[in-house]
C-alpha cells in the first residue's frame, strides 16, 4: 500500500482538524451554564403507559418554566434542567437496562419512575449507584431500598380515610363489602379499607378477591348484594374491572354507596346513569378547588393553557390525576437540591430525609412509613375526598393520613399483618 | 376404458408399485389378486388420485387422469371403495349415502339412484336413520359399496370388498357387484380372496412385491399352476 | 333463594358466551385438524370492530355486530387460504404459524389503535332485565337468543345442507371425503370462516360488557380451550354440554368462594375429567 495523498486530500483532513478543534473550544463557553440530566423511566407504550405517559404533561410545565427563568438554582450554581425518557413498556428488564443507560451514559441525578415492577427491578442497581429514584406509590419503599422515594400519592393507604369519612358524613351506612383484585396493590387497599370499617365499627359483610383472570364479574356482585350491604368499596381495583363491577352493581340493582380509589367518569357514563354514582367517594381532586394550595390551582390553570381543548399543545382529552403526579416529583427533588446545596444525590436525599413540610403539589407532606415499610420514604400529602355529583367530581374534605393512622395503628397494623404487606413480613 | 402405463409409485425409497400396466374394459369386472402387501391399494389409491405417480401415466378412454386431484377424478366417474371402508361412522347411513352423491347436482336423479341402492340392499333402507357405527361388518360394507353407487360411478374400484365379513354375506356381496357390472359400470376388484375374485372377473391380474407376474382371462389365470399353488390353495 | 335464581341465570349467560366461542373453536379444529390458537385473537377483532363502528361512528349496534361477524369470518377465509392451508397437515408448522398470528394480531391492533386504556363502548341497553327477583342487564342477556338462533341455524346447516355435510364427513375421515369429491380445503376455508365469525359474533355482542384491550382475547380462550378438550375436541354437542358444565361451574364456585378459586377448580375438574374420559365427554374414542 502507497501513502499517496493529493494535496486536496490534504486540505480535507486539515479541515476536519480545525472544524472538530473550534468545536471543542466554541462548546467549552456553554458548558458554563450547567445541565442536569433527570431520567424519566417508565412505560411510556404497551397496556400500563396510562400511568406514566400522561405525566410528562406536568413535567414539561415545569422544566420549560425553571428554564425559561434561566435554569433552577442550586447553591452558587444555576443549572438548565433536561429530562432524558426511556421507555421500559412496563418490561422490569427493560428497566433494568434503561436504569443502566440512564445512569452510566446520561449521569442521570434523579430516576423518575411509576413505582412498582419497574421501580423494584432496578433497585440493586441504583442502590449501588446511589441515584434517587422517586415513584408515584410507597409499594417499593423498603430498607433495602434507601433511594426509593413514595412521593406523588398516599397509595393505597388513602382508603383509610375515604371509609373513615363515610363513616362520619353517612354514620347510617352502617354495612360494607369489600372486593379487589388478588394483587399486591388490591390487597394493600382492602387492608387500608378493612382497618378503617373496623375502626368505625361498621359491618364487614364481604370481604373477597377476584383473580386477575376474572372476565364474568356478574356473579361476584350477585354475591356481593345477597349481603345487602350499604356501602360497597371496590378498593383499588384496575380500571378496566372497575368499570365491570360499578356496571354490574348497576345492573343488579344495587342502590348503596361505593367507595374506590379513581372514576373514569366517561368511561362509566357510557354504561351507567350519572344519578347512579351520587355520593360515590374518591380521592383524587381536581387541582381547581379552593381547599388546595394555590400553587396547584396554578398549574392547573397552566395545564388547562397548554395541553386542554385550544390550548397551545392540545392534548385531546381531559386532565387527570397523573399529570401533575410526576411534576410534584421535581418539585420535592428542587427541593432538597435548594437545601442541599449540590444536585449530588447522596446530598439530596439527606437533604429532603432530614426536612419537615415538604412543598408537595396538593400541600405540605411529611415523611412516614417506618412501621409499615420499615423505612421512613413513604412521603404522605394531605388527603383530599371527593364525592361524585350530578356527574361530576368534586372536591369535599380533606384529612391527614398520618394523623389517622397513630389514632388507628393496632387495627391497621393487624390488617397488614393479615394479608403479608407489612415489610418484615416480605 | 381406464388404463395405466408403467405406472410407479414410492413411498419415501420403497417400491410401493413398480412399472404396472393394467388396462379395464367397459363393463368388465377385472381383478387384482396378491397377497398382503403386495401393492394392490397402492394401485388403486394412484387410479383416484390419492397417491402420486413417480413415473407412468394413466389414461381414462383418451384423456390423461395422472395428477388430478381425487376430487377431478371422482367427477369423472371414477369412484374408490376404500379398503376398511372408510365410512363416516358417526353419521347416519342416508348422510354416508348423500356424501356419495356430492358431486351431483340432479335431485331427481339421486334420489332415483338412493332408491336403486336400497333395492339393492333392503337393510340399509330400514336402518336409514341409524348411525355407521352401529352397523353389523357386512352392512357396513353394503353402505360403503352402496356409497359408491352414489356417486355415479363409470368405473368402481374396489378394495377388499369381503374383508372381515362371513362367508355367507360375502356371497351375497359377489352377487351384488355382479349385479352392478350389469349396469355398465367397469369394475376394478381387489381382493386377497382370490377364488372369489376369479369366479366374480372376466380378467385379472396377479401382483407380487409391487409388480404384475401374471395376466389373463379368469379362465387362464385359474388354471395357472403358480397361482393354483400360492392363492387358491388348491 | 334470590341468590340461587341469580346464580342460575348467572350461569347461563356465562355459558352460553363461552359456548358461541368454543364451538367456533371446535368447529375448525374438527374440520382442519389444527388448533387456531388466534381464535381469541379473532373475538377481539369483533370486538374492535363494534368499538370502531358503533361506539366511534355511532352506527347502529345491531348493524356493527352484523359487519362484525361478516368480517371476522372473511378474515378466517383469508387466514385459511394463505396461513392454514399451505402447512396443512404438519402439527409444527401450524402450531407456530397460529401463535405467531396470535402476536401478529395482538401488534397490529395495539399499533393502530393503541393500547394502556381500554376502549369505552357504551351499553345499548343501559336497563335490566328483572323476573322474579333476578337481574340481569339486557346487554347480558342478547348474548342467550344469539346463541341459540346461532346453534339452531349451525345445526340446521350441518344437518340438512349439502355443505353441512361436507363438513361432518371431513372432520370425520378427510380422506375418505375427498374420495367423493369434496374439496378438503374449500371445507377446511367455510370451517375456518363459520368459526372465526362465532368468535366474532361473540367479541361484537360482548363488546360493551368487556374490557375492549388487544389482550382482551387471552382471557377468554384459555377456558375455551378447556371446553372444547372436555367436550372432545371437534364434538359440537360436546362443546355445549361442556359450555355448560364448565360456565356454572364457574360461576357458582365464584359466588360462594372468590374468582381465583374458581380458576383453579376448574382447571382442577378438567384435568380429573380427562383422566377418566380423555374422549371428553361425547367423544368417540379414538380408532
Amino acid at each position: 500500500m502507497k501513502c499517496n495523498y493529493g494535496r486536496f486530500e490534504i486540505l480535507f483532513l486539515l479541515l476536519i482538524t480545525i472544524i472538530f478543534t473550534l468545536g471543542i473550544s466554541i462548546s467549552e463557553p456553554i458548558a458554563e451554564t450547567k445541565t442536569v440530566n433527570i431520567g424519566y423511566l417508565g412505560p411510556l407504550s404497551g397496556p400500563a403507559s396510562g400511568w406514566c405517559l400522561p405525566g410528562l404533561t406536568g413535567v414539561n410545565i415545569w422544566v420549560d418554566e425553571q428554564n425559561s427563568k434561566g435554569g433552577l438554582k442550586v447553591g452558587n450554581d444555576t443549572y438548565k434542567i433536561k429530562i432524558i425518557k426511556y421507555d421500559t413498556e412496563g418490561v422490569p428488564s427493560k428497566a433494568i437496562d434503561g436504569v443502566k443507560k440512564l445512569i452510566l451514559q446520561d449521569n442521570v441525578v434523579l430516576l423518575q419512575t411509576q413505582g412498582g415492577a419497574d421501580a423494584t427491578a432496578i433497585q440493586p442497581f441504583v442502590t449501588r449507584q446511589k441515584v434517587i429514584v422517586m415513584g408515584l406509590t410507597s409499594d417499593t419503599c423498603a430498607p433495602e431500598h434507601p433511594y426509593y422515594m413514595g412521593i406523588s400519592e398516599n397509595y393505597p393507604m388513602y382508603h383509610c380515610v375515604s371509609i373513615q369519612y363515610i363513616a362520619d358524613k353517612y354514620p347510617l351506612n352502617k354495612k360494607i363489602a369489600l372486593t379487589v383484585q388478588d394483587e399486591v396493590s388490591g390487597r394493600g387497599s382492602m387492608a387500608w379499607a378493612m382497618a378503617a370499617a373496623e375502626a368505625n365499627n361498621m359491618e364487614i359483610v364481604y370481604s373477597k378477591f377476584y383473580s386477575t383472570e376474572t372476565t364474568d364479574f356478574a356473579p361476584i356482585i350477585s354475591a356481593i348484594l345477597a349481603t345487602k350491604p350499604d356501602v360497597v368499596s371496590l378498593c383499588a381495583s384496575w380500571p378496566e374491572y372497575r368499570a365491570h363491577l360499578v356496571e354490574q352493581l348497576y345492573l343488579q340493582g344495587f342502590k348503596g354507596q361505593i367507595e374506590t380509589s379513581e372514576y373514569e367518569l366517561t368511561d362509566l357514563f357510557a354504561k351507567v346513569p350519572k344519578s347512579f354514582l351520587d355520593h360515590a367517594v374518591g380521592h383524587y381532586p381536581r387541582l381547581d378547588n379552593k381547599l388546595l394550595p394555590a400553587d396547584a390551582n396554578k398549574f392547573y390553570s397552566d395545564w388547562q393553557k397548554r395541553y386542554g381543548k385550544g390550548g397551545k399543545d392540545d392534548i385531546g382529552r381531559e386532565y387527570y390525576s397523573i399529570d401533575y403526579e410526576y411534576r410534584t416529583q421535581l418539585q420535592i427533588w428542587a427541593y432538597g437540591a435548594q437545601k442541599a446545596g449540590s444536585v449530588e444525590p447522596e446530598k439530596v436525599r439527606n437533604a429532603l430525609m432530614a426536612s419537615k413540610d415538604l412543598p408537595h403539589t396538593l400541600g405540605s407532606s411529611n415523611w412516614w412509613g417506618d412501621e409499615v415499610f420499615g423505612i421512613n420514604t413513604s412521603l404522605i400529602s394531605p388527603q383530599y375526598i371527593t364525592e361524585i355529583l350530578n356527574g361530576e367530581e368534586v372536591t369535599i374534605d380533606k384529612y391527614d393520613i398520618i394523623e389517622w393512622y397513630n389514632k388507628n395503628k393496632e387495627v391497621t397494623l393487624k390488617y397488614l399483618k393479615k394479608y403479608d404487606l407489612l415489610w418484615n413480613q416480605r | 376404458m381406464l388404463k395405466l402405463e408403467n405406472v410407479s409409485v414410492h413411498y419415501g425409497q420403497v417400491n410401493a408399485i413398480d412399472d404396472i400396466s393394467i388396462e379395464v374394459k367397459e363393463g368388465s369386472i377385472t381383478t387384482l389378486i396378491g397377497s398382503n402387501g403386495a401393492g394392490k391399494s397402492t394401485c388403486l389409491r394412484a387410479i383416484s388420485g390419492l397417491a402420486p405417480l413417480t413415473e407412468g401415466k394413466i389414461y381414462l378412454n383418451d384423456e390423461r387422469i395422472d395428477g388430478l386431484t381425487p376430487e377431478q377424478i371422482v367427477s369423472r366417474g371414477i369412484v374408490h371403495v376404500p379398503e376398511g371402508k372408510h365410512l363416516f361412522l358417526e353419521m347416519n347411513i342416508l348422510d354416508n349415502l348423500l356424501i356419495g352423491a356430492f358431486l351431483r347436482n340432479n335431485e331427481d336423479e339421486i334420489k332415483k339412484d338412493l332408491n336403486e341402492v336400497f333395492e339393492y340392499f333392503p337393510d340399509l333402507k330400514i336402518a336409514k336413520n341409524r348411525e355407521a357405527s352401529k352397523l353389523s361388518g357386512g352392512q357396513q360394507q353394503m353402505l360403503a359399496i352402496g356409497r359408491g353407487l352414489m356417486a355415479k360411478p363409470k368405473i368402481l374400484l374396489l378394495d377388499e370388498p369381503s374383508l372381515g365379513i362371513s362367508p355367507l354375506l360375502t356371497k351375497e356381496v359377489a352377487l351384488i357387484i355382479k349385479q352392478i357390472s350389469t349396469k355398465n359400470i367397469s369394475i376394478l376388484l381387489i381382493e386377497q380372496n382370490a377364488s372369489l375374485a376369479l369366479k366374480l372377473s372376466d380378467k385379472g391380474y396377479v401382483l407380487e412385491t409391487g409388480r404384475i407376474v401374471f395376466r389373463g382371462t379368469n379362465i387362464e389365470l385359474q388354471n395357472n399352476e403358480h397361482i393354483k399353488k400360492a392363492y387358491l390353495g388348491l | 333463594m334470590e341468590l340461587i335464581l341469580q346464580t342460575i341465570a348467572n350461569g347461563l349467560i356465562a355459558s352460553a358466551f363461552y359456548a358461541i366461542i368454543a364451538v367456533g373453536l371446535s368447529l375448525t379444529f374438527g374440520v382442519m385438524n389444527t388448533v387456531n390458537y388466534a381464535h381469541g385473537e379473532f373475538y377481539m377483532i369483533g370486538a374492535y370492530t363494534v368499538w370502531q363502528l358503533y361506539a366511534i361512528h355511532h352506527w347502529p349496534f345491531f348493524l356493527a355486530v352484523g359487519i362484525a361477524t361478516i368480517l371476522v369470518g372473511l378474515l378466517g377465509i383469508i387466514v385459511e387460504r394463505i396461513i392454514f392451508r399451505p402447512v396443512r397437515g404438519k402439527a409444527l408448522s401450524s402450531f407456530i404459524i397460529s401463535v405467531g398470528m396470535v402476536f401478529i394480531i395482538q401488534v397490529f391492533v395495539a399499533r393502530m389503535w393503541g393500547v394502556g386504556h381500554v376502549k369505552p363502548v357504551p351499553a345499548v341497553f343501559k336497563g335490566a332485565l328483572d323476573i322474579f327477583g333476578v337481574t340481569i342487564g339486557w346487554q347480558r342477556v342478547i348474548i342467550l337468543p344469539s346463541a341459540v338462533i346461532v346453534f339452531l341455524g349451525f345445526f340446521y346447516f350441518l344437518r340438512n345442507s349439502k355443505w353441512g355435510r361436507a363438513l361432518r364427513a371431513v372432520a370425520l375421515d378427510s380422506e375418505a371425503a375427498s374420495l367423493y369429491g369434496i374439496n378438503v380445503n374449500k371445507c377446511a376455508a367455510i370451517a375456518l370462516g363459520i368459526g372465526s365469525a362465532m368468535a366474532g359474533l361473540a367479541g361484537a355482542l360482548m363488546a360493551p360488557i368487556m374490557s375492549v384491550t388487544p389482550y382482551m382475547g387471552h382471557s377468554v380462550i384459555w377456558t375455551c380451550f378447556v371446553v372444547v378438550i372436555v367436550g372432545g375436541a371437534g364434538n359440537i354437542k360436546g362443546t355445549i354440554i361442556a359450555a355448560l358444565v364448565f360456565g356454572y361451574l364457574n360461576t357458582i364456585v365464584s359466588t360462594i368462594f372468590d374468582s381465583t378459586v374458581a380458576s383453579i377448580v376448574s382447571s382442577v375438574f378438567m384435568l380429573t375429567f380427562l383422566s377418566i374420559r380423555p374422549q371428553g365427554i361425547l367423544g368417540y374414542a379414538e380408532k
